[in-house]
């Protein structure tokens, strides 16, 4: 009696919340899926992902939709984590979604983006930069991201010639992004002459960086670029000054973000320079001003890191093909993005097009720097890259 | 009397295993199964299979382990470098992930093992962070750092009937069938087994239609399912052998007179589920080689066939010497050593057999998601299989399975629930099911007592919303049923006389909402707005921790407890509660 | 020297914070032998609480700085220590009797439940502590660029404090020696005439109270924090309890104190050493200090053998 019990619950318990929640599969809005960490320790952006895109998806819905269509956007939580990617991608691939947007970090964009190519879905990442991503020869995958090459470079060409830095010292936080950047950049660094006296990895789980610091000290470097995230960034800065420490920090792009300041107060984070695609007030295109400035009203306070715009930027630049193409069919979709599309005035610069690969041409970083108020803004001087960059590109 | 009876084992029918074994290899071709919800059912699937695997460490032995993922990850770790680095294919690394997972267990854990059960458990949580922040820092240049490893090899396998792997196949089946029929005379094993490989072969052989081997492989399978059930029935020899012939002929007639379409449906998926690749040769050999593709189901019935075997494989481990050796060591270690029981050793096989599992569990990941990376071998993984093992019953084999339900598949599901979801469709009658099922299984035949209580929860969970129309009452809903179920519980502890109470506290709780619903409506459903279950998940499953532990000390499915001897049960002058009754030592 | 002078003192701070979140494992464990999983995710919810109370209620009050975070603390540790006493009422003390891995999976599951809820209140974003919070403090130079800021010998302070504090009050009061009593044998404290479960309730107070009290000081001296820092640090300061033997006091002082030195110096003379990332497999030290430890004194460095009760 109790075992047919058990057997009942069992298949109450399996069968039942299975059954529930069919999904419709053929539906008039298109459907556009954003995978991201919206929890784990990534929340944060994945979450900032959601805020930017969905802002730009109630955009579109309030000027009629897309082809007459609606938006609709699928949010899938991965937290960052490979596995869970894998098994929402398979979610997304169920719900019908046209195109995805995602993940965040390369490791949980990895599975994913091989299951959308086999399912043929256009599938762009705002975030990943790791190299091998675009080396499968996938059709359908794309990032508005650049590689980690390109930003080593110009930070490196910041330290040298803008700083006139001769001996540089590069940290990280053994994150997969983080790490390749500080690899790149020492590749570099030693190209060009610089002497690389420190080469080191915090751990982003920590709280107290001062032992770290110290030996920072101890190396008497001219500048030391991190490449790790603000948060950290942040730690780093305030006890840089609480330690009395006289350090030039240069950052990467993701401690592109006003909480840096905030978590290492302004005193503490004046004088910080930082490498990073230009930020939106800063360009002249209206639609990047526009949407900021829409941002902010929305949410209060604007995209705090560059990754939301990549994300926004990933959307727009699927919704743009969709337009000119007036199709939904990744196919299509991807083969605009390939062939025809060039100088789209992107959130983030210009976008000069995409190479047969799908990454991103060109390069637009620039050098900020943190004032006395505590504000990221443009360096005047800037770093010339022209001749390099032809350079690294052959 | 009944309480000593307990104590002994009795035979047991096969049938509850079979039905789900049947319902099992039915499951990916029911309709509510998607792509998404297969891919997940491989997923669990590898969970339960890891369950399985902590449990001979933690269920049967008695020991703590929170460092499960690390073995877990080096069979994965070990099969990806394999087959990226050295180009195996994928599910050759098994043997290689055992030793290597094995291996790793004994050295690590033999300095370790006289430590106290907690200090143990540190310990263990260290070794998994160790291996994690190894990985994570590229350890000997071979782990890929924080990116982990890309591109690892999909399962291979080669085409059985163009190659001289007939004769495993038949030593396979031979085993198989001589595995279950150890009582049974000589004929009916050599018979049985000769229908069965005769079966396997007779169609693709005999019609010379080379995608019917998937016909014939069903056709074995079905064959020894019968075979087991007849068995367990005890129906004679003759019975059984007319059975397996019958099926046999069933399938040939079956396959002769739809010959047309199943042929061609096969020929189909296998084109859907596999890449078959040229022939190549090795030493003199032609070899057909047949890779998955991505699709979830021909990875389903990989990992059911190693649930299958690790189930089959653990249930005569318990049974063994070797599994009462660590019965001993778990309820008395002094005694058992008095008893010339060498424990440390006893233990250190456990962790062996243990963590060598949880290696081949990381081959089917690292074949599945074709990904390895740190984060999927974290202190969080650890805490999930220990969970499931001590969630489901620590040393149950049926908990491990509901363990998994609870700790991987749930909190998926949970991905699309709105709390509304429990009121539409189907949802109230499952619930009510669920509620119903789990009174009568707990409540020890008070039948009646179990229908009312039920009845109270279901109405603490269904009133508000449906009184008052108020979808944000819903939230209110569920918090009620919860609160009661947990009222219920502890009423029950106390007094016997709970009833009353719960009718007047369903009654208060009616009023109370009847009064304040109104105003009570939109504050709430402002707040539910912004509510997603995503974002609380795992909230929500600590919370589900929590309260199993208390509703059921001793985990959802407990072990049953196994004696040498009925014992008499002293009988306590004063009611003790239920936990501490299941914790009565023989 | 001068770098290893300062290197001690980054370790002695980091140490201190180590220390008084792993008095409240200790305490915890000595009276009810249970790890509790869900105490660093408590000591979070002080730096959270924190957090809320400074930037909301006490924002008008920060030209006063040193009185606000007195406060502030104050408060903090009755929350925490009252949210402690709560998870044991609900998630523990129904399965006293129950074996050792229950308290084990209902311990980790109120982890969860807090980190989620944490996570939630946080939004999942980094939080800032108001800026300059008791930055006004003297320093103390003790030679050439080496010193102490006001903080650091605020926080130090703070930290010896309470180890002292807390290990008179176990060894000398009455409450202190019913503490013991029970961590000895409920039964027979129970004969004795001790209230265990008043006596649990009190631990489960104050050993929360601790980690709240290490939270806001956590949250004042470094500024920022996320809702990992539970996780992260709590695992942390859990070895340091078990290094110096659990359930014992000055040990989980010890316990902390070398965590956070030896951490330090390994991240300081690692790569001199020929240990290249050193900063990135300090952790990794730390654990197979542990064990080492563990597997040379099995009950940690001043833990008493304990026979086996048969």
């Amino acid at each position: 009696m109790k075992r047919i019990l058990a057997v009942t619950i069992l298949l109450a318990l399996v069968l039942g919340p299975l059954s529930l929640s069919a999904r419709a599969q053929e539906g008039d809005p298109i459907l556009i899926g954003l995978q991201g960490p919206m929890t784990g320790d990534f929340a944060y952006e994945g979450q900032g992902f959601e805020q930017a895109i969905s802002l730009l998806v109630d955009q579109i819905n309030a000027e009629g939709g897309l082809l007459g269509r609606p938006v609709e956007l699928v949010i899938e939580d991965d937290a960052g984590d490979p596995t869970q990617s894998a098994l929402v991608a398979d979610r997304l691939v169920d719900a019908g979604v046209v195109a995805v947007i995602g993940a965040y970090n390369s490791t949980a964009t990895e599975p994913a983006s091989e299951i959308y190519n086999e399912e043929g879905i256009l599938h762009i990442t705002p975030s990943s930069t790791a190299t091998r991503l675009t080396e499968k020869g996938f059709e359908q995958f794309f990032r508005v991201c650049f590689l980690d090459d390109r930003q080593a470079l110009f930070a490196v060409m910041a330290m040298a010639d803008v700083l006139g830095a001769q001996k540089v010292g590069v940290l990280h936080d053994n994150s997969t992004y983080a790490q390749g950047l500080a690899e790149w950049t020492r590749t570099y660094a030693e190209e060009a002459g610089l002497e690389v006296a420190y080469f080191d990895a915090i751990n982003p789980d920590d709280q107290d960086f001062t032992p770290t610091l110290t030996n920072i000290g101890q190396a008497d470097l001219d500048a030391i670029y991190f490449t790790g995230y603000h948060a950290q960034g942040g730690l780093l800065l305030r006890q840089t000054a609480e330690l009395g420490l006289d350090i030039q920090w240069v950052m990467g792009n993701a401690s592109n973000n006003p909480e840096m300041v905030e978590i290492a107060g302004v005193d503490a984070a004046a004088g910080t320079f930082i490498t990073t695609e230009p930020l939106p007030q800063d360009l002249e295109y209206p639609e990047a001003v526009e949407f900021v400035e829409a941002f902010t009203e929305a949410y209060g306070e604007p995209p705090a890191s560059v990754w939301w715009l990549l994300a926004a930027e990933a959307f727009n630049v699927i919704v743009h093909a969709i337009e000119e193409t007036e199709s939904t069919d990744p196919e299509v979709l991807a083969a605009y993005l390939h062939e025809d599309f060039a100088d789209y005035p992107g959130l983030s610069g210009p976008i000069i097009g995409f190479d047969e690969k799908g990454d991103r041409l060109g390069t637009i970083h620039a050098l900020y720097e943190i004032d006395e108020e505590g504000v990221i803004t443009y360096y005047p001087e800037q770093p010339q890259p022209e001749a390099e960059e032809a350079e690294a590109d052959a | 009397m009944d309480q000593a009876l307990k104590y002994v084992r009795r035979p047991s029918s096969h049938l509850w295993e079979i039905g789900l074994l049947a319902l099992a290899l039915a499951l990916p071709y029911m309709s509510f199964m998607d792509r998404s919800r297969t891919s997940l059912a491989v997923f669990a699937g590898i969970y339960v299979m890891l369950g399985l695997s902590l449990n001979v460490i933690v269920g049967y032995a008695g020991l703590f382990q929170l460092g499960h993922a690390a073995f877990f990850g080096l069979g994965a770790y070990t099969a990806a470098i394999l087959s990226i680095d050295y180009g195996i294919t994928i599910l050759a690394t098994i043997p290689i992930a055992i030793l290597v997972a094995g291996g790793a267990a004994v050295l690590v854990t033999k300095p370790i093992l006289h430590l106290r059960g907690d200090y143990l458990c540190i310990v263990t949580i260290a070794f998994g962070e160790i291996f994690r922040i190894a990985v994570t820092n590229n350890v000997f240049g071979i782990t890929g750092g924080s990116n982990g490893l890309f591109g690892a090899g999909r399962p291979e396998f080669p085409l059985p009937w163009l190659e001289p792997v007939p004769a495993i196949m038949l030593a396979i089946i031979l085993a198989l069938h001589l595995l279950g029929t150890r009582k049974s005379g000589p004929v009916l094993q050599w018979g049985g087994a000769a229908v069965i490989a005769t079966a396997y072969y007779l169609l693709p052989l005999g019609l010379d239609r080379k995608p019917l081997f998937v016909v014939s492989m069903a056709m074995g399978a079905v064959a020894v399912i019968a075979g087991a059930v007849l068995r367990s029935n005890r129906a004679s020899a003759r019975v059984q052998m007319i059975v397996l012939v019958g099926i046999v002929l069933a399938f040939a007639l079956g396959t002769v007179l739809g010959a047309e379409t199943i042929t061609g449906e096969i020929a189909y998926s296998m084109d859907e589920y596999f890449n078959v690749d040229d022939p190549t040769t090795i030493l003199g050999v032609e070899f057909t080689p047949v890779a998955f593709k991505r699709d979830a189901r021909p990875y389903y019935y990989l990992v059911l066939g190693f649930i299958v075997l690790t189930v089959v494989g653990m249930r005569r481990l318990q049974n063994s010497r070797l599994g009462r050796a660590w019965l001993y060591v778990r309820e008395d270690q002094l005694a058992a050593e008095a008893m010339g029981i060498d424990t440390t050793q006893i233990k250190l096989i456990a962790f062996a057999i243990g963590s060598a599992w949880a290696g081949v569990a990381g081959v089917l990941y690292a074949s599945r998601f074709t990904v390895v990376a740190p984060e999927s071998f974290n202190f969080l993984q650890s805490v999930i299989m220990f969970s499931i093992v001590v969630l489901g019953g620590s040393g149950s084999i049926p908990g491990v399975l509901v363990g998994t339900l609870g700790m991987v598949v749930l909190p998926e599901l949970l991905r699309d629930a709105a709390p509304t979801f429990m009121y539409e469709g189907a949802g109230p009658v499952v619930i009510l099911a669920l509620i119903l099922g789990f009174y009568l299984y707990h409540a020890q035949d008070r039948l009646p007592a179990a229908v009312l209580e039920s009845a109270a929860i279901a109405a603490a969970f269904f009133l508000p919303p449906l009184l008052l129309g108020e979808p944000a009452l819903y939230v209110v809903g569920i918090l009620m049923a919860l609160v009661m179920l947990i009222a219920i519980a502890r009423l029950r502890r106390r007094t016997a006389r709970y009833l009353p109470w719960v009718a007047g506290a369903l009654a208060v709780y009616t009023i109370v909402l009847l009064a304040a619903g109104g105003s009570l409506g939109p504050d709430l459903s402002d707040g539910v707005s912004g509510f997603r279950i995503m974002d609380w998940r795992d909230g929500l499953m600590g919370v589900a921790m929590v309260l199993m532990m208390m509703l059921r000390p001793a985990g959802l499915i407990p072990e049953r407890r196994r004696g040498i001897a009925p014992v008499t049960v002293e009988q306590p002058s004063e009611p003790i509660p239920t936990a501490a009754r299941q914790q009565t030592t023989v | 020297m001068e770098t290893f002078l300062q290197q001690l003192i980054n370790g002695l701070t980091i140490g201190g914070f180590y220390a008084v979140v792993a008095l409240g494992y200790t305490m915890v464990y000595g009276v009810l032998k249970l790890i509790n999983f869900a105490h660093g995710d408590m000591f979070m919810w002080g730096t959270l609480a924190g957090w809320g109370l400074l930037t909301t209620v006490f924002a008008g009050l920060l030209d006063l700085d040193l009185i606000a975070v007195l406060i502030v603390a104050i408060v903090v540790m009755a929350f925490i220590g009252l949210l402690g006493m709560t998870i044991e009422r609900v998630a523990y003390r129904p399965l006293r009797s129950a074996g050792r891995l229950s308290p084990i999976i209902s311990a980790l599951g109120a982890a969860f439940a807090l980190q989620a809820v944490a996570r939630n209140v946080s939004e999942a974003r980094w939080r800032t502590y108001p800026e300059g919070l008791l930055k006004e403090m003297p320093d103390l130079h003790l030679s050439g660029t080496v010193g102490l800021s006001g903080l650091q010998i605020l926080m130090l302070g703070v930290c010896a404090a309470v180890m002292i504090g807390l290990y008179l009050f176990v060894q000398r009061t009455r409450i202190g020696t019913a503490m013991r009593a029970v961590s000895l044998d409920h039964n027979v404290s129970r004969l004795m005439g001790i209230n265990v479960d008043r006596i649990i309730s009190l631990v489960f107070f104050i050993g929360p109270a601790l980690g709240g009290l290490a939270g806001v000081m956590i949250g004042t001296y470094y500024g920022s924090f996320n809702f990992t820092l539970g996780w992260v640090f709590g695992l942390k300061a859990f070895i340091a309890a078990i290094l110096g033997g659990i359930g014992n006091i000055p040990g989980a002082v010890l316990g902390g104190f070398i965590l956070g030195i030896s951490e330090t110096m390994v991240v300081a003379y690692g790569p001199d050493l020929g240990l290249v990332d050193a900063s990135a497999w300090k952790d990794a030290i730390a654990y197979v200090l542990l064990i080492a430890i563990l597997i040379t004194r099995p009950t940690g460095i001043l833990g008493e053998t304990v026979a086996e009760k048969v």
